[in-house]
């Protein structure tokens, strides 16, 4: 197995130092913004104003953590990888021989879980360290997000790969990759215009209800709300995440060893 | 594995229709210890008979068996004991003869790393190398290496020595010849060059639009086969069925005939000469026609 295992690191070899590299800039950058915003011209605007600190520290934490953190998911992404074994003819190559098929997808999928987990942790990293440079706690909240964000991507993903299979030719490939992966990423666009549209009217009916209101005071109860939202959501979600997960990796296991004995998908792209 | 077999191939009645082309009703066999040429010009059908015998495609009827094994049934056990070579190296750029080999180790159960670096060495492949720095004949010279490193009872290369200089295709050849020493080992050799199946081989199959043409001992379809040279008037005098065609030209014309015997009694006055494979399969090709010539095609 550690043959299979070792060529499909080196064919990965250059995402997974994408990945790794690309964590560690993002890293890098999370920590100067967040060291900056502690330590910098935003120290000052802490001590005069609570609020408006809090404001600017949670803004800062937001990006940080959310944002970025979705780049390393992105980097780690398996891409035209079929193809490009189609192309060189080693999937031919290996239906010649007495190989078996989940032997190869084995040593696909574990390969690809390493770099799943070498991504999460460095997207946990980032969120952690972010949250302690900016003195927050590091809450289930917090955790939570991260690891939901990389749940959905991993499984959108996994779909995406299965699918990638039956196309004929490489440009086929990436026009699926490109058209499952982008849906759910519009979808959230979408439900995220709509849900900030309904804000801003909420916002604005609060201030004509009650002018007293202040800014701080609206934008303290719109967190407040966003938060139970989302704890709402991780109450539901995080017990049946590792389910999804191992589901959706067992079910791509095994499908990647049922597509690579048919003749058709494994060898004649 | 079981040794007690006569035909290291045997395939029986296969087809197998695609659009646009069929393979039909395809039958030969390849005897234990020898080396067969499997000929016919581009898009005979000759990848698609070597992809039906390795399962790659499947057939719509007919029989094969490889090794004395049913190629479906004992799929497994036959590609223990076969190698199979293509005309393009199916490893990817960035390794190097090492990595191959610690990958081949998961691959082929009986693969020897000796052996293989021994064919490196002797093929002066170095060890270290990426296969992107090789040249064709290098990439070539490995998958033949890589092949004959894990006891294979039978290689079946499609279209192996295309494309390369004469220097390696005969380095190559010469390879084959030392393997078929072993009469155990077997070798199916797809080609359109058919000098190589020429030199080499003991059989030959010739494949044309999906159908077998010839097929058997390289020496009997010499033997039998002819080239009739002949004038202009001579040739009108030439039963129709005693050539498979006749290339004409402004000084006479050339016949191929399947039947040299017999037409060196019935037409006395005609040189009948040797003839080569490339001139068999040439001829073989315009049968339909029955007439031709160069400028006309």
């Amino acid at each position: 197995m550690r043959g299979l295992i070792y060529r499909e690191y080196k064919m990965q070899a250059k995402n997974f130092w994408l990945t790794f590299f690309g964590c560690l800039l993002v890293l890098a950058i999370s920590m100067l913004i967040c060291l900056s915003a502690k330590y910098g011209n935003i120290a000052k605007l802490i001590a005069s104003d609570e609020s408006t600190a809090s404001d600017i520290i949670d803004s800062f934490y937001l990006f940080t953590t959310y944002v970025f953190s979705i780049i390393p998911i992105i980097l780690m992404k398996v891409v035209t990888y079929t193809s490009s074994d189609a192309a060189c003819g080693f999937s031919k190559f290996t239906f010649t021989t007495a190989v078996p098929a989940w032997k190869l997808s084995l040593a696909f999928y574990v390969t690809v879980i390493v770099r799943y987990l070498l991504a999460f942790g460095l997207m946990v990293l980032n969120s952690y360290t972010s949250c302690r440079l900016l003195g927050r706690p590091y809450t289930r909240l917090e955790f939570g997000v991260i690891a939901s964000i990389a749940v959905v991507l991993i499984v959108v993903e996994q779909i995406s790969l299965q699918f990638q299979r039956f196309a004929k030719t490489p440009a086929a490939e990436t026009r699926i990759a490109t058209f499952i992966e982008i849906i759910p990423l519009v979808a959230f666009a979408g439900y995220m215009t709509l849900y900030m549209r309904d804000k801003a009217l909420l916002y604005n009916i609060q201030k004509e209800q009650n002018p007293l209101l202040t800014d701080d005071e609206i934008y303290m109860s719109l967190l407040t709300e966003v938060k139970s939202l989302l704890n709402g959501f991780l109450d539901k979600f995080l017990p049946i995440a590792p389910i999804i997960l191992i589901a959706v990796l067992v079910g791509g296991y095994f499908c990647t060893t049922k597509l690579l004995d048919r003749r058709g998908i494994r060898c004649e792209k | 594995m079981n040794a007690d077999y006569t035909n290291a191939i045997e395939i029986k009645n296969i087809s197998k229709k695609y659009d646009g082309f069929t393979l039909d009703n395809v039958s030969f066999h390849v005897p234990k210890g020898s080396i067969m040429g499997f000929i016919g010009q581009n898009g005979a059908g000759k990848t698609t008979t070597i992809n039906a015998l390795l399962n790659i495609v499947s057939i719509d009827s007919g029989e094969i068996s490889m090794l004395g094994k049913d190629h479906i049934k004992e799929e497994q056990e036959v590609k223990r004991h076969i190698s199979a070579i293509f005309d393009t190296l199916p490893f990817h750029d960035i390794f190097n003869a090492k990595d191959l080999s610690f990958i081949l180790r998961d691959v082929f159960e009986e693969w020897n790393e000796q052996t293989f670096y021994d064919y490196l060495d002797r093929f002066q492949l170095p060890k270290n190398k990426k296969f992107g720095q090789f040249s064709k004949g290098m990439k070539m010279k490995l998958q033949i290496a890589a092949a004959l490193s894990h006891n294979a009872k039978l290689l079946i290369m499609d279209e192996a020595t295309t494309g390369l200089d004469p220097v390696v295709r005969n380095e190559i050849l010469d390879i084959f010849l030392e393997y078929l020493q072993d009469e155990e080992n077997s070798i199916l050799m797809s080609s359109h060059i058919t000098s190589d199946i020429e030199k080499i081989s003991d059989c030959v199959t010739f494949i044309d639009r999906g159908k077998i043409l010839l097929s058997g001992y390289k020496d009997d379809i010499l033997e039998q086969h002819g080239m009739m040279k002949c004038t202009k008037a001579e040739f009108k005098d030439v039963n129709p069925a005693d050539y498979i065609s006749a290339r004409v030209n402004d000084f006479g014309a050339e016949l191929l005939t399947a039947n040299r015997e017999t037409c060196k009694k019935a037409y006395s006055g005609i040189t009948i000469e040797p003839t080569t494979l490339e001139e068999i399969m040439l001829y073989y090709v315009h049968r339909d026609k029955k007439e031709w010539s160069i400028c006309a095609d």
